[in-house]
Order: structure tokens, then C-alpha cells, then sequence
């Protein structure tokens, strides 16, 4: 099967996070990654756009600068090859840089991770929504180029998800870029930790762990990686990071607490659909028919089988300490928001996991209200019918690491 | 008999779950033309695991599925819409040749919500 040449990632067995070019990496699916931009851009009172750019550059720019020194590519040639590897290798579809110079040029592509997801999602889009590809590009045309991160314009005219476009493309000029710079934060800091204990013997996670890293769950020749049912990514940790955080921090600095509490659900939402769309395709793939099923016997099971694999996905240690019918406490060490958030902007005076909140969630309610052992279809109208029901299960948390907490947990119960 | 249970993937590619008389072997896998094979040997990591396998034939499906399962799922590359009948029947003459028999084509219900054969999956999925 045809994939692109692997790239040096460290995988940190230790904390259960991978690592790019000193980026950390984390696996999402297209129904993530388009849901989560979409309810950021549905915020009207934010100017989104120039974070949600400004975000990838920031992660392209620090990733490529430490992969160009770590594989010592001196010529430009080689630096271009490496930054279409690294995307296409993600996920994201593929780049052709050999049509920009240092002063910049057009480039089109006919595959774009965002570009199908959305048109899937929600069919023709009404304007470009690459914005992610145009900052990544920005920030890689920086790094090729040795130029300061913000030197590089990207215009994005049109886009694979609008009615009638062949190919997205990006008008690419050496003029100061019009989003914000952020300064990358990296790894940030990680604990010495132990696992806790969980009540389960009939999941093997750590081999759970070691039989899905050894995948080769890498883009294809489209840049594409269609794995476990959903259409995966290896993502940037402080990319969703950045994005989330900034939309909330805009919220807060416009209407206080009540800019928050718009804010929280939104992003905790996000979680909910990651967990649904993503969890709920891997819990029927059929991987999870080889690997896991052949050993759960109780519900109980599959809420740690599901575990199992999110440990798998650059996510941080979790442990679902507590499990049954009623309710679950979910235990994770160095989950990659509070890790984030605390690199970026300091300690946090509440907590601010909302993937993991809103995923902790998402697997009860998978596995205790929506039977997802009976292979249900992940309809619109299912989703509903498990999340914005009088009985659904939500996540309160417990305690937050981005607040300096030693972990982040969460107690899950119905309403 | 093959029972094929029509789905959709989560880029609205059509996906078919095809429920075998007979488990699935590497014979079989090696013998459908053009076909690039990947074998992930989660047996090796996992103690009761089924090794996995992926099998993609360009431009027309991927083949998913457990070596010694009686489940393959094919995920159609084009459009669900535009899924031609030729790359079903295609798949069909591969299970003929493997002596599995015809291929039964089943509906869902109208709200999507459970398959209608009620079929087992750990029936189905064990060898």
C-alpha cells in the first residue's frame, strides 16, 4: 500500500504523547477538526481568522525549523520536499512548493483534508475554508526560506469545498502576513507519573497501545489516512490548543464570565462530536473487531477498550479509574490542553480540558446509552438522540492539571 | 450465500459489510487481482487478537477485515452515488471464484438506526 516515507516522531510511551519536530502531535478526524473551526467561525463576535491562521503558521513554522536542522537540509530543494512530506504525511493532502520562489507564487492542490471533510460534513462551503493549509503554508514558506515567522501573505481564493472548484489555491507573496504571531510553546511540561489503577482485566491496553502505534497510520498518496472507519490526522496539540484558547480568552476580554459560558459549551461540544464521529467509527471498525473485541465481554469492557486506543492517540495517559452503568470517573495524566494551556499562557483559574471533558462524556454515552455494541449508523439524528437528551451523560470536572492539579479527571454521570 | 449490509463511510463513500460464509485466509486476500496487501499482526502485541488486514485496489475499494473472520468490509472509493455496478460486480465474481456463493444485498431501516438482519457481530466476526 502506497504511503508516504516516514518521518522522525517520537513516540513518548512514558506520557502517551507523540512528537514532530518538537511539536506534539495528537490524532483527530475530519469531523473534529471541520466542527471545531466551524463553531469558532459561527462566533460572530469574534474575528476568528486571524488566530485560526495566525495558530498554523505558528506550529509549521517551529516543527519545520526543528525538522530542517534535525535532517540538515541545506538547499531549498530539499526543504520544500521535506514540508510537503510532513503535510501530506499528516493528513492534511498534499502541497507542491515547487511552484514558489522566495518571493512567493500560486499554488493549487486537488486534496485538502479540511476541503472534503467539509464539503462531507456540510456540503459546498460559501466561502474558502482552508484556513488552517494557508497559515501552515505561511509559516513553511518561513521556515524554507529563513525568514521570520509573519513574513509570508497567503490569500486562499478558492477552495475544493465551494460548488464547482477543481482545486484549492494560494496566492503565496513575500509581504508582512496579516494574522497573529504567536510564539510556539512545544512540548510544554510533562509529569512523572505512574499509571493508576483500573478496574479491568479483560483489556490488555498496554498491548492495546503498542499493536496500534505499530500501524503505519500515515498518508497515503492523496495525503489522506483513512483508518478505524474515520478519516484521520496527525494533528498539532497547540494548533487545537491556540484556537480553542483564543476563542475563549476573546469571549472572556469582551463579556467576562458570560463570554465564557457561551464559549465552554461550544468547545466541550467539539468533544462530543470527536468522541461520537471518531470513537463510535473506531468501536466499529474492523480493528477494533481484530484487536479489541475479541476480548470484551461486559460494557464495562468497551468503555476501557475505547480507552485503551485513546491512549494510543497522543492524547496523554487516561485511565477510567471507576466504571458502571451509573457513572465513570476518567483520569488523565498530561492531557495535551492543560499541558497547552499552562506553556501558553500560564496556570489556568478554571479548567479547560474540553476535548477531554466532552470525549470523557461521549464514551458513556456511546456505550451505555447508545448500545454501540449493536453497530448502530452515526446519523445527525443519533447523535441528538445521545447528547441533547434529558438523560444524557456529561462530564463534570474534577480536577484540572492546566490549573495545577496533578492530573485532570472527570466524573461522568447522566444529568 | 455472502449477506452484504450497505452502509456509508463518513465521507459518504459507500461502504458494504459483507458477511461471509467462510473465514477469510491469506489465499483468499492474495488472490483478488491488483490488489496491495497490508497486514497488521496484532496477534504479535495482544493475546486472543485477530491479525488485521487492509487491501487496496486502486481507484476502485479497500478491503478491511480480520484474517480467520467471516467479515470484509469494502469501502468504495468513488462517491456513494456513482459507485458503478461494475465495481460491485467485480467483488461479486471474486467471492464466485472463492466457491462463497452469490451476494444478498440488504436494507437498513428508513431511520438508519440498526441493522435489519440482526445479526450477531461477534457471530459473525469469530472464526
Amino acid at each position: 500500500m502506497e504511503t508516504i516515507v516516514s518521518l522522525p516522531v517520537e513516540m513518548d510511551a512514558a506520557h502517551r504523547r507523540h512528537f514532530l519536530g518538537g511539536e506534539p502531535i495528537v490524532f483527530h478526524c475530519h469531523h473534529y477538526n471541520t466542527f471545531l473551526q466551524r463553531s469558532i467561525q459561527d462566533a460572530h463576535f469574534i474575528d476568528s481568522d486571524p488566530f485560526l491562521i495566525g495558530a498554523a503558521a505558528e506550529v509549521a513554522f517551529a516543527q519545520l525549523t526543528s525538522l530542517i536542522r534535525q535532517e540538515q537540509c541545506s538547499n531549498e530543494a530539499d526543504r520544500r520536499e521535506l514540508a510537503e512530506r510532513v503535510y501530506s504525511w499528516s493528513g492534511f493532502g498534499t502541497l507542491d512548493f515547487s511552484g514558489l520562489t522566495v518571493t512567493g507564487g500560486v499554488m493549487t492542490t486537488p486534496n485538502s483534508h479540511y476541503a472534503a471533510a467539509w464539503n462531507a460534513k456540510w456540503g459546498a462551503a460559501d466561502r474558502p475554508v482552508c484556513l488552517f493549509t494557508s497559515g501552515w503554508i505561511s509559516g513553511a514558506m518561513s521556515a524554507i526560506h529563513d525568514r521570520p515567522l509573519g513574513d509570508y501573505h497567503v490569500d486562499h481564493p478558492s477552495c475544493l469545498a465551494m460548488d464547482g472548484t477543481q482545486r484549492c489555491a494560494f496566492d503565496v507573496t513575500a509581504t508582512p502576513a496579516s494574522y497573529t504571531k504567536f510564539e510556539a510553546v512545544g512540548a510544554g511540561n510533562l509529569t512523572d507519573h505512574g499509571a493508576h489503577p483500573f478496574p479491568c482485566k479483560n483489556v490488555d491496553s498496554e498491548g492495546v497501545y503498542n499493536a496500534v502505534t505499530s500501524m503505519p497510520l500515515v498518508g497515503d498518496a492523496t495525503g489522506s489516512i483513512p483508518a478505524f472507519g474515520v478519516y484521520l490526522t496527525h494533528h498539532y496539540a497547540n494548533y487545537y490548543n491556540r484556537i480553542g484558547f483564543e476563542m475563549l480568552h476573546n469571549a472572556i476580554d469582551q463579556f467576562g464570565d458570560e463570554g465564557r459560558d457561551v464559549v465552554q459549551p461550544l468547545l466541550v461540544e467539539a468533544g462530543h462530536v470527536c468522541a461520537f464521529n471518531t470513537f463510535g467509527g473506531i468501536m466499529k471498525s474492523s480493528e477494533w473487531d481484530a484487536l479489541i473485541a475479541p476480548s470484551l465481554e461486559t460494557p464495562e469492557d468497551w468503555v476501557h477498550g475505547i480507552v485503551a486506543v485513546v491512549n494510543s492517540l497522543g492524547w496523554g495517559r487516561w485511565q477510567a479509574t471507576e466504571v458502571s452503568k451509573h457513572q465513570a470517573t476518567f483520569v488523565v495524566q498530561d492531557d495535551y490542553e492543560s499541558v497547552g494551556y499552562r506553556a501558553m499562557y500560564g496556570n489556568a483559574k478554571f479548567p479547560c480540558s474540553y476535548l477531554a471533558q466532552g470525549a470523557a462524556a461521549g464514551i458513556m454515552n456511546l456505550v451505555y446509552k447508545g448500545d454501540i455494541q449493536s453497530r448502530p449508523e452515526l446519523t445527525p439524528e443519533f447523535y441528538r438522540s445521545l447528547f441533547r437528551s434529558h438523560d444524557a451523560y456529561a462530564a463534570t470536572p474534577l480536577k484540572s492539571r492546566a490549573m495545577g492539579d496533578d492530573v485532570t479527571s472527570f466524573r461522568v454521570a447522566r444529568v | 450465500m455472502i449477506v452484504a449490509v450497505a452502509g456509508q463511510d463518513c465521507a459518504t463513500k459507500l461502504r458494504l459489510r459483507y458477511l461471509l460464509p467462510q473465514p477469510v485466509d491469506l489465499g483468499f486476500l492474495q488472490g483478488i487481482p491488483e490488489g496491495q496487501l497490508q497486514i497488521h499482526e496484532f496477534s504479535k502485541f495482544v493475546a486472543g487478537a485477530l491479525d488485521h488486514f487492509k487491501l487496496l485496489v486502486a481507484d476502485e475499494y479497500l478491503v478491511t477485515g480480520s484474517l480467520g473472520g467471516r467479515v470484509l468490509e469494502i469501502t468504495y472509493w468513488k462517491e456513494r452515488d456513482s459507485v458503478a455496478d461494475r465495481s460491485l460486480r467485480m467483488v461479486e465474481k471474486i467471492f464466485e471464484a472463492a466457491g462463497m456463493g452469490s451476494v444478498k444485498y440488504v436494507k437498513r431501516r428508513s431511520r438508519g438506526d440498526r441493522i435489519e438482519t440482526g445479526v450477531d457481530r461477534r457471530a459473525a466476526a469469530d472464526p
